[in-house]
């Protein structure tokens, strides 16, 4: 497949604006403007976009909930906190294409009636923070932002929000509620953000490679869009792998590309000539996955019916050498840490979760242990307020599951690491 | 009923509005859901998670009741093995870290954590891990903070910011480490009131005041109302042993610090316990025999000597309304003259009771727009307040303020008018209301104002005369428009109704031939005829020399201006009745010990015209008495036929004689049709350039100033002189 998100990513200094127009950038600006808002929105309902930010939701769906929505203050907020660990696909839009995702939010801000966007962007980006202000200008200078874009009558601001070292923030809610200054943690639901989000108004939030795909929508119109990749969810997807393979990185491909393509074609397999033990599919919520599963299709619905998420895509491969109590005990590790404490569940059951493994870790595993462990996820399971205390339950479910082995072998053997 | 849907819970079918939660029709459908972090006075939060209910067909196993929409048809179980299970390791998670320290906890018997591991019967928790250790923090005055029994429910958070507007405490940190602060952990800078230890459902916040000093179990309960401002909120005392050891909001309503902490003023050192009489130039105790003996052979012979309008008498704000009604009731026919007033009319707004009634308080946030044109309102009138943040922060309203400098106000404000006094931000504002002239924050204001249906109108405690018909004209532009006064002085209305004026009769009845002769034939004596003095002419007599003596229930005319001393100097005889030695009580002739509102009954009415009853809480301290029992003594030792056994026999003559109180219910409100002065011009206030009216202060902030009684509590004092370290 030619590359689409990633085309201009290669192209030495794309994020700047003149090297962007001149391979195609704000190409797709004049036909959206050319359609009604609501034409736009169908495009993107018949491209069948799902939402690249891990929860897969339709993104024209979202769209026509919040563009229905009578008024004329809306905002359009792009989600650039890419805090699921593993997952580095969207700083490389933000890095290297910056324009790409201004072009996609100026289409979808007049699609939902929105004059006004922010990037939510992640704090430990602080790369991006340059680049993408710099971009902001240029696109301001020649007009492609701001009041009365190319002359159609159309208007739209924008302007970067760094968020401040939390991961909840890359929820949306919370995102939400950070960017009005107050603590990030989730809020309730309803009101939804489509009808009620940011200061109270109609607010649609996309993840930036969601919002990336809009141009490319716009411009070869839905229909052949949706041609491309997985019938359920079509499109390029971007898997940033990592962990034991020869070539980590990130690869655009289209959406429902196997797992062994992805490890032993894109990536050259297994490093070391190793076998692989164990693979997490789409960031660290998502539940382990093993070599029985090589053949599953990275999409949303193909992985949950393999007993997993697409998540982020971002893939994380692991040899016969890893030790599952470890990866288990560091990822746990995040999720208390991580954990906003605002539901007991969470708050309190990956803070147990947390000191069993630091057990664990320290040789004091007891009999008895993975059962308590598994107690311990029953408890929070199904009560959390957010998708966070759920997800931190999934790393130690999926590997008691898959990988029982080397619960027991540490709790027997006492074997101390750190 | 339209727009409602039908929602059945535990087989019980309810129908409820649209915008319902579950735990709504639960409530609705009288099923009782646990709840934590859930409360009536706050938005929905959904943290605790103890409220989980099962939804049929629901794709999620649980569902949070407090935060989920009803939708039509929902079938809802909200007790299955499954969901009981569920609850019960909710509660062992807010267990694991907590100290179970039940034994010294203030809370234990009343604690909702205890209540329902209780209920679910916990037993040995699987949790045996290391327990965390957090300290204490009692650095801060009033209120303690043992911060390791905190469930982090949020609600003391929450009410602080969404229903007080201060913001005081916050979560700081997050995940285990989450836990309730100040700024930067610092002392507590804030109202005081005491919210957020009454809604915390465990005992992670106490007061200093009641640590140690009772179990729940233990004390005995009695409903009353708070006497330190014309809110008039209702509360609860708590005794043991017949002391009053804690004072609670009643049903969870809202109670300010000094309704809160402010009552152990009535337990000071000052209390007066005995009847005090002057002799050779010293107050000396005496019994009441003598006090009484001495007080009316002065009253007799100077009004014999120098006829009855040589007599003045200065009633209270914050004395019964049984009290207030006998006092003139007193001053008329025991002495025989209409002397009698309030100096608390002072410099009241003109249009008090006859242009400006107050809507009811709950009301305030069912208007569109607030408009406040006093920045102090939330201080004088701290529930008036509370409503006002009410309308903003629950109900979306929007809130226009006049205040020249910065309050809680202006942070929820839509917009601020920076003028320095009301009449000057009506000049402007309302040629932008009438023709559209004006810029900024005016034309914002003229805009909001315009759009509104209906706006409540907070009338300032103090209002110049020429302002009052700005007010006026600015009513006549409104659409919808309520009047909330400001009256800072708990019965200042009751003494209002029941008569304390020179020239009015109980229920602003005129002294008129006709009122006159009907009081006489009620209270079967001569009564004079002519209007009274009023207190500031009084002043004037006194100085003059043709007001010899003065009769003063419950105030301080001396405490409040000193320039009144020398006034009072000149009187050949002063008798005053009070609770404590205040600086007037040391200039009288006899004092005569009173009994605070806590060891008395009667009724009061809030600035709503409100009528409510107080409730003894304890006996009167020594020998002091109520106020009601010292004036019915000593009319009958002046002749006049009184014979009361309780406050409500006194009530039983105030229903029958005034109209406005004839089926007045305690609880209700008088409609502010059926004054005589209604719509009237007349000014139930008096202007006085000389006399000042000041608050006995007890520190900077007005919050926590209630003249003579706050300045005694010790609770309000160490919130005075308790200042953020350097
Ligand atoms: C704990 C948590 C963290 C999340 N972090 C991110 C994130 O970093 N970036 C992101 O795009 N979406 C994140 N999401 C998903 C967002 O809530 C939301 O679904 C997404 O931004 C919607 O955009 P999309 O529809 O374009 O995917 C997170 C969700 C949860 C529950
Ligand atoms: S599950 Fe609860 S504690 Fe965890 S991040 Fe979400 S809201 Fe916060
Ligand atoms: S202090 Fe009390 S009210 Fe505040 S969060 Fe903790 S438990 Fe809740
Ligand atoms: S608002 Fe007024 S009546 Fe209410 S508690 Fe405070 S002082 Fe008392
Ligand atoms: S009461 Fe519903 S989550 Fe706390």
């Amino acid at each position: 497949m030619e590359k689409m998100l990633l085309k201009r990513v290669d192209i030495p200094n794309a994020n700047d604006i003149d090297v962007a127009l001149k391979h195609g950038a704000y190409g797709a600006l004049s036909a959206a403007f050319g359609m009604r808002p609501v034409d736009v929105v169908n495009e993107v309902k018949r491209a069948t976009l799902r939402g690249r930010g891990g929860a897969g939701f339709p993104t024209g769906l979202k769209w026509e909930l919040c563009a229905r929505v009578p008024g004329s203050l809306k905002y359009l907020l792009c989600n650039a906190d890419e805090g699921e660990p593993g997952t580095i696909k969207d700083r490389f839009i933000l890095h290297q294409d910056p324009h790409l995702l201004i072009e996609g939010m100026v289409i979808s801000g007049y699609a939902i009636g929105a004059e006004r966007g922010y990037i939510y962007l992640r704090y430990e980006y602080p790369k991006a923070i340059g680049i993408l202000e710099k971009a902001i200008e240029q696109a301001y200078a020649k007009g492609y932002l701001g009041k009365n874009i190319l002359g159609k009558g159309v208007n739209f601001d924008l302007s970067v929000h760094r968020g401040a070292g939390a991961y909840i923030c890359g929820e949306e809610t919370a995102l939400i509620e950070s960017l009005e200054g107050k603590r990030g943690q989730p809020r309730i639901r309803p009101p939804f953000p489509a009808s009620q989000g940011a200061w109270r108004k109609p607010t649609v939030i996309n993840n930036v490679e969601t919002l990336s795909n809009i141009p490319f929508i716009i411009g070869m119109g839905g229909d052949a869009y949706a041609k491309i990749g997985a019938e359920t969810a079509p499109g390029p997807k971007i898997y940033g792998v990592s962990g034991h393979v020869n070539k980590p990185g990130v690869y655009e491909l289209p959406m429902g590309t196997t797992l062994r393509e992805i490890i032993y074609t894109h990536c050259g397999g297994i490093k070391g000539g190793k076998k692989l033990k164990a693979v997490i599919p789409g960031g660290a919520s998502t539940p382990i996955l093993t070599e029985s599963h090589l053949d599953v299709k990275m999409d949303f619905n193909s992985l949950v019916a393999a007993g997993s998420m697409l998540g982020s895509g971002a893939v994380m491969v692991m040899d016969e050498t890893v030790d599952m109590v470890n990866v288990a005990y560091v990822l746990v590790r995040f999720f208390a840490h991580e954990s906003c404490g605002k539901c007991t569940p969470c708050r309190e059951g990956t803070a147990w979760l947390y000191q069993v493994y630091t057990r664990l870790m320290h040789g004091e595993g007891k009999e008895g242990d993975i059962d308590l462990l598994l107690y311990i996820c029953e408890t929070v399971k199904g009560k959390c307020f957010c998708p966070l205390g759920e997800g931190a339950i999934q790393p130690v479910l999926s590997s008691i599951k898959h990988f029982r082995a080397d619960y027991e072998a540490r709790i027997k053997s006492g074997v101390v690491s750190h | 009923m339209e727009n409602t849907v039908t929602v059945t819970i535990d087989g019980i079918t309810v129908k409820v509005k649209p915008t319902a939660t579950i735990l709504d029709a639960a409530k609705q459908a009288g099923v009782r859901i646990p709840v934590l972090c859930a409360d009536d006075k706050l938005h929905p939060y959904g943290s605790c998670r103890i409220c989980l209910v099962e939804i049929e067909k629901s794709p999620r196993k649980f569902t949070p009741s407090c935060t989920t929409p009803v939708a039509d048809n929902m079938v809802v179980k909200t007790m299955t093995p499954d969901l009981f299970e569920a609850r019960k390791r909710i509660l062992e998670l807010l267990l694991c870290h907590h100290p179970l320290d039940c034994p010294v906890c203030d809370k234990a018997g009343n604690c909702q954590l205890q209540d329902l591991v209780h209920e679910y019967g916990l037993g040995p928790s699987k949790f045996t891990e290391k327990k965390r250790v957090v300290p204490p923090n009692y650095k801060s005055a009033v209120i303690d903070r043992e911060v390791a029994r905190c469930v982090l429910c949020g609600k003391c958070v929450r009410v602080c910011r969404e229903q007080n507007a201060v913001g005081e405490l916050a979560f700081t940190r997050r995940g285990k480490e989450s836990k309730v602060s100040t700024d930067f952990d610092q002392q507590l800078d804030c109202e005081f009131c005491g919210e957020c230890v009454e809604i915390c459902p465990v005992g992670a916040l106490t007061t200093k005041q009641f640590k140690y000093r009772g179990r729940t179990w233990n004390m005995e309960r009695t409903q009353s109302v708070c006497n330190y401002c014309g809110c008039g909120c209702r509360m609860v005392y708590e005794t043991r042993q017949g002391r009053i050891v804690r004072v609670r909001s009643a049903a969870r309503n809202y109670l300010c610090g000094k309704g809160r902490f402010g009552w152990d003023a009535v337990h000071h050192a000052d209390r007066l316990t005995t009847p005090l009489v002057r002799v050779s130039g010293e107050l000396v105790p005496a019994t009441w025999d003598e006090a009484l003996a001495m007080v009316v052979t002065n009253l007799n012979v100077i009004k014999n000597k120098r006829g009855a309008d040589s007599i003045g008498g200065l009633g209270s704000v914050r004395t019964t309304n049984e009290e207030s009604y006998l006092f003139q009731k007193f001053m008329r026919s025991a002495i025989g003259t209409n002397n009698v007033d309030m100096l608390a009319r002072l410099k009241v707004p003109k249009g008090l009771n006859t242009t400006f009634f107050s809507g009811e308080l709950s009301n305030i946030s069912g208007h569109d727009v607030v408009l406040v044109l006093d920045g102090d309102v939330a201080e004088l009138n701290p529930l008036t307040g509370i409503e006002i943040v009410r309308a903003v922060n629950r109900n979306y309203k929007k809130l226009i303020l006049v205040n020249s400098g910065y309050n809680k106000l202006n942070r929820i404000a839509s917009c601020v008018l920076e003028y320095v006094s009301p009449d000057a931000a009506l000049a402007d504002l309302l040629p932008a209301l009438k023709s559209g002239q004006g810029t900024g924050a005016v034309a914002d204001a003229a805009a909001i104002l315009k759009e509104a249906t209906s706006v409540a109108v907070i009338i300032p405690a103090r209002l110049p005369d020429g302002t009052y018909y700005q007010v006026r004209e600015l009513l006549s532009l409104l659409k919808g428009a309520t009047t909330y006064p400001v009256v800072k002085r708990s019965n200042f209305l009751g003494a209002l109704d029941m008569g304390v004026l020179p020239g009015y009769y109980p229920g602003y009845q005129k002294v008129s031939p006709d009122v006159v002769s009907r009081f006489a034939s009620a209270w079967n004596c001569m009564l004079p005829e002519i209007p009274g003095k009023n207190a500031l002419e009084m002043l004037d007599a006194i100085k003059q020399g043709s007001i010899a003596a003065l009769y003063i229930m419950g105030d301080d005319p001396a405490g409040s201006d000193a320039g009144l001393k020398p006034v009072l100097e000149k009187l050949e005889f002063l008798v005053v009745q009070d609770i404590f030695l205040t600086e007037t009580a040391k200039m009288a002739d006899v004092v005569l010990p009173a009994v605070s509102s806590a060891e008395k009954a009667g009724t009061l009415t809030s600035l709503e015209r409100r009528l409510q009853g107080i409730s003894p809480a304890e006996e009167p301290l020594g020998d002091a008495q109520p106020d009601w029992n010292i004036l019915q003594t000593v009319a009958k030792k002046m002749g006049s036929a009184m014979h009361y056994a309780s406050p409500s026999d006194i009530m039983k003559e105030i229903r029958a004689l005034v109209p406005l109180y004839a089926d007045l219910a305690v609880g209700s409100v008088w409609p502010a049709e059926k004054s005589p002065l209604h719509g009237s011009e007349t000014n139930l206030s008096l202007l006085s350039d000389s006399v000042e009216k000041n608050d006995v202060i007890t520190s900077e902030r007005l919050l926590f100033s209630s003249g003579t009684t706050t300045t005694r509590s010790k609770e309000l004092t160490t919130v005075c002189t308790f200042k953020v370290e350097a």
